[in-house]
């Protein structure tokens, strides 16, 4: 899966409070009660404190397949809320096909966040994701921590 | 086995025979059938041995298996009191595992012989298996022979073929009965501590299972002088077998060191060494150490080797505290450990640059930023405060 590079296009800023976009969590960073940890809502400076989704429109299951088939690990599929995003002090952002990012890219992005207000969000994102509850759970879940 | 017989379900087993002028004449006397039962015996120990031994799984042989060991004295051949004893197998094929019982007898008449030639101090060929019999097992064997005369004798061996029977003269079994009786003295009781984890415990009757390090499985009877080890042993117990912590059982063994520890009696001690906690967070730290280059994308990297060791000699103090720690790699290679109280989130973050970040959650959430500090991090984890 490859995205073509528009040097001239810019993100754009998502609206949608209400759209769940789609995470994928490391099977390093799910607890032993099954719940991540939240590392796993946190961006930093390998992603450039950008953190790295899918949008909604894309099923769960599906937007774990291209993750693995991307060649990295999930334990499955998680949902960010654009409202909880923004009200933590991040941009949700529509930048698909941009510098390299696959088709339907979102990223959260905590540039302008100093460290603490980016564990808080993490922290805030991970609570509601968890009340939201797993969109998909990936087979063999390591759930150890 | 020996050579069959015309029965399919018996076989003819070992050739036995006693030598001497009280056996010269028509069959043989009654008072020396005794040294049949006591072959009969000796053969049994020696197998029963074989079994356990490669059934470590076991700690006693299954039942039936004494009465299926159907040895039939049938009749005695003329000219000498060479007794033909016929192996019933039906017995045997009938029982769950009656084949590696079948097995175990097939072999234990050459295994015999090896003993008893060890026993009589009569050289064997190097590379020679021999089994090894307890003091009480060596008893059985040293009793062979025991109601022959001085000019009697006792030969033995797997068939009547076999070009070098074992021959047990008066001169043989004087030396086979020193050489038992010396490890027959019991071996000094002595107290070691072996490290496991418990399971199936019986608490009323004061003792449980131990599962060792290497696996093996240990019967532990308590101390009656310790009443309150129960309760320890209580609270260690792995109901599941795995997820338990590891303790270290003190108590009296009788059998001599590198030798296999069955029983653990008299125990008077049983210490904590490493709980369930550390076990997790180590089994969890391994498995985030092994996390390569580009793990979550082509920027991220391994945990950082000074972390993980930090983590490594904090485990043994946090895994005591009784809080359920999450244990992780960042894709900047720092560790991350969370946990969380009464609904806040709590995180100690160790970076590569040898600096911590520590952060109390919730709304009005703290933080602080420092070089790493051991001290400073497990006293935020009891307490909770920055400060």
């Amino acid at each position: 899966m490859t995205a073509a590079h528009d040097s001239d296009a810019e993100p754009t800023q998502l609206t949608d409070e209400a759209e769940v976009l789609r995470r994928q969590v490391h099977p390093s960073w799910v607890k032993a009660d099954g719940t991540p940890m939240s590392t796993a809502f946190r961006p930093g400076r390998a992603d450039e404190n950008q953190m790295s989704t899918l949008r909604e429109r894309v099923p769960a299951n599906e937007a774990h397949r291209r993750h693995v088939e991307a060649g990295l690990e999930s334990a499955g599929t998680w949902g960010v809320l654009v409202g909880s995003a923004h009200a933590g002090g991040a941009v949700a952002l529509d930048d698909a096909g941009i510098d390299g990012n696959p088709p339907d890219h979102a990223s959260i992005d905590c540039r302008s966040m100093g460290k603490g207000a980016k564990e808080r969000l993490g922290e805030a994102l991970r609570d509601e994701a968890v009340t939201r509850g797993c969109l998909f759970v990936a087979p063999r879940v390591d759930t150890t921590s | 086995m020996s050579e069959g017989a015309g029965d399919d379900d018996a076989v003819v087993f070992a050739y036995l025979k006693l030598e001497g002028p009280r056996f010269q004449g028509r069959g043989m006397p009654v008072n020396s059938v005794a040294e049949v039962a006591q072959f009969r015996e000796a053969v049994f120990t020696v197998a029963r041995r074989m079994y356990l031994d490669e059934n470590p799984d076991r700690q006693r042989l299954p039942g039936n298996f004494d009465e299926a060991f159907d040895l039939r004295l049938i009749e005695v051949e003329a000219g000498s009191a060479v007794p033909k004893l016929l192996l019933n197998l039906t017995k045997i094929r009938d029982l769950p595992d009656g084949p590696s019982w079948e097995n175990a007898l097939s072999r234990a008449v050459p295994a015999l012989a090896v003993i008893v030639l060890g026993l009589t101090g009569t050289s064997v060929e190097p590379g020679t298996n021999t089994v090894a019999l307890s003091p009480k097992e060596l008893t059985v064997v040293a009793k062979l022979g025991s109601t022959l005369g001085t000019a009697e004798s006792m030969v033995f061996a797997d068939t009547a073929q076999n070009p070098n029977p074992t021959v047990l003269d008066v001169a043989a079994r004087i030396v086979m009965r020193e050489a038992v009786r010396v490890p027959l003295a019991p071996p000094a009781d002595r107290a070691i501590t072996v490290t496991g984890v418990i399971e199936e415990l019986d608490g009323a009757a004061g003792h449980f299972r131990l599962r060792a390090e290497d696996s093996s499985l240990i019967q532990v009877r308590l101390s009656p002088d310790r009443p309150g080890l129960a309760e320890v042993a209580k609270r260690h117990l792995a109901p599941d077998g795995v997820t338990a912590p590891d303790v270290a059982v003190t108590g009296i063994v009788d059998v001599p060191d590198g030798e296999r520890v069955r029983l653990l009696r008299d125990v008077t001690q049983i210490e904590l060494v490493r709980t369930m906690w550390e076990k997790v967070l180590v089994d969890k730290l391994t498995t985030i150490s092994e996390l390569e280059p580009g793990w979550w994308g082509p920027e991220s990297v391994p945990p950082d080797a000074t972390a993980l060791l930090h983590v490594q000699e904090l485990i043994p103090v946090l895994g005591r505290l009784d809080i359920a720690f999450a244990i992780a790699s960042t894709p900047e290679g720092s560790i991350v450990i969370e946990w969380s109280r009464d609904g806040t989130t709590f995180v100690a973050e160790i970076e590569p640059d040898d600096q911590m970040y520590l952060y109390r959650g919730g709304d009005n959430y703290e933080d602080r930023e420092s070089p790493f500090d051991a001290t400073t991090l497990v006293a935020f984890a009891e307490s909770g405060r920055l400060r």
